[in-house]
């Protein structure tokens, strides 16, 4: 498999750099910011909506992980390492709504706009996929929402998503197979999805 | 088809298959376009899963539209204050030119980092140790410095750049107390006057309110109002490039500013308007004449004293070797670098910037 070869590269430069990081290096730590800060925004985003918030957390994580780095542990997913971290921040802020841990349904956190984003897909012949997936989303409790952004967006692995949710794999495994089932209900995904879900769950 | 059903659930569990839907790349891509090839029945199988994938994708990145893309860049100013850049080592070297001064500076500040390791190694540990309470400064040299003004009607604040703020009454500014780093940035609030030291490297900010005034060597007024959010930039000599920190990455919405112009922000937000000024109008503070530095016979334990009071900033030195030191000297070098430079070339010393605080290492004298 060329994918775990390539994967495997990435990582031992992440770790690289991560490692100079520790050592004090300036410039590996700009690096490391200018590769994990956007991304870490776009999820601290998509999970607070709080735009002060989030840059409050990205702050005060990098600020501090510049402070702390020689005590800091080498890693092994950085990425994760980084979310798990930012969500912290976030819930460590006090400010994350409290719902989100009760699993409610819906939330008052999406915003209805319709982006620029949605309008340009709007014309192409997927619009409605959209459209439903858009509302039958708005559906999921926040905390499958989060898993559904951190597989399908982030692209990470059950594995981690459980690291950086702080669940166990089970866990997370169980959150996204009960959001595919939500989602089926609106959007028909294949049946044979839930299926898997079902048998590997 | 249940077979072809059954892979398809399996593509959407598979995360390598989710990152290449995701983003893909050439391996990724050639990886894939194999795999589907084995089989004709994978082709839509492909196709299908990439599909489902790609819409929750989409519904997702639009979740995040309204999230401002320049948070980062935002918030790496704020973080970059708090990186350390250890060395500031510079040394003047008069008529040594090209790439001869670069070759020599190199070397002398090898050599000199060297001794310094050497032999001033513990000195320094222990003259941190003396000022213990001053943990914070020896956390990073980006420590900040604040001056409020609220008693005397102007008060003049000597920046180690050279520059010269006069601050009005009720007004206070901060910046990072060794003024060291690419960008010379000020906060203000309140009402002061700057004669900015030229130095088309680094170029010099103030930040006020939302509002940023960039310069690079000039003198100007800025008054601004926290609460209304007005701020008021009158440009004396020079010119000034003004604009809301929101706008930093626009063009168009950035105002130059020249001799004799100004600028007003009524609010946070609407769009500021230029004005002309009568000549000489500009509020000018007094600045008073430069400096004297010049030293007759001078201990160093006085010409890092006047430094200090001057500057604002700690200036570490062994004072028992030094004791018998007497230095004649003009420091009319425009920073407080310069200055340090000159009297390093003078004494042979050298000096370093660590937490906040400058650290000469002299020879000493017999």
């Amino acid at each position: 498999m060329q994918q775990h070869i390539e994967v495997k590269v990435n990582q031992r430069e992440e770790s690289a750099l991560w490692d100079r990081f520790r050592r004090g290096d300036a410039d590996a730590f700009a690096c490391l910011y200018d590769q994990y800060a956007f991304s870490l925004a776009a999820y601290g985003y998509r999970i607070s909506k709080v735009e002060h918030l989030v840059k409050d957390a990205i702050q005060d994580l990098f600020i501090e992980l510049w402070r702390s780095r020689e005590s800091l542990p080498p890693v092994k997913c950085l990425n994760a390492y980084l979310f798990k971290a930012i969500r912290y921040k976030l819930i460590k802020s006090g400010k994350l709504k409290v719902k989100y841990y009760t699993d409610d349904k819906l939330s008052d956190l999406l915003s209805d706009d319709i982006s620029a984003e949605t309008a340009i897909l709007r014309q192409e012949e997927e619009t409605m996929t959209i459209q439903k997936l858009s509302s039958a989303v708005k559906e999921l409790s926040l905390r499958q929402q989060e898993a559904v952004s951190l597989k399908f967006y982030h692209g990470f692995t059950n594995d981690q998503i459980a690291e950086i949710m702080g669940v166990h794999y089970q866990s997370a495994t169980n959150i996204l197979h009960r959001a595919l089932l939500t989602l089926r209900q609106h959007y028909h995904l294949p049946a044979l999805l839930l299926l898997y879900f079902l048998v590997a769950g | 088809m249940q077979n072809s059903e059954t892979e398809t659930a399996a593509l959407l569990q598979n995360d390598d298959f989710i990152r290449w839907a995701i983003s893909p790349d050439e391996q990724s891509n050639a990886y894939w376009e194999n795999w589907q090839q084995q089989d004709p029945v994978r082709e839509e199988m492909l196709q299908n899963a990439k599909k489902i994938v790609l819409s929750v994708y989409h519904n997702e990145r639009a979740l995040i539209d309204g999230l401002d893309k320049d948070i980062t860049r935002k918030a790496w100013e704020e973080i970059s204050r708090h990186v350390e850049t250890r060395t500031a080592k510079r040394f003047l070297l008069p008529g040594i030119s090209g790439w001869m001064k670069y070759a020599v500076a190199a070397s002398v500040i090898a050599i000199a980092g060297m001794i310094f390791f050497r032999s001033q190694r513990k000195p320094v540990k222990a003259s941190i140790a003396l000022n213990a309470g001053d943990i914070m400064a020896n956390a990073s040299d980006s420590e900040e410095i604040q001056f409020s003004n609220s008693a005397e009607l102007h008060r003049l604040i000597n920046l180690p750049d050279g520059s010269r703020i006069v601050l009005s009454k009720n007004s206070s500014v901060h910046y990072a107390r060794l003024f060291n780093r690419n960008k010379r940035e000020v906060y203000l609030t309140g009402d002061a006057f700057f004669d900015v030291a030229k130095d088309a490297k680094r170029p010099f900010y103030v930040y006020s309110g939302n509002v940023v005034t960039k310069v690079l060597g000039t003198s100007f007024r800025i008054i601004s109002d926290d609460q209304l959010g007005k701020v008021t930039v009158s440009v004396k000599t020079g010119k000034v490039k003004v604009f809301r920190q929101s706008d930093a990455q626009h063009q168009k919405d950035q105002y130059l500013l020249i001799r004799n112009e100004q600028l007003v922000f009524l609010d946070k937000e609407t769009k500021p308007v230029k004005a002309s000024i009568q000549d000489g109008s500009v509020p000018a503070s007094e600045i008073p004449a430069s400096l004297s530095f010049s030293f007759d016979e001078a201990s160093l334990q006085d010409i890092l004293g006047a430094l200090t009071k001057t500057y604002h900033i700690d200036i570490v030195f062994d004072k028992a070797k030094n004791e018998k030191c007497r230095v004649t000297v003009s420091l009319d070098g425009k920073s407080l670098y310069d200055k340090l430079d000159l009297l390093c070339m003078v004494t042979g010393a050298t000096y370093h910037t660590e937490g906040g605080k400058i650290y000469m290492d002299g020879k000493g004298c017999n």
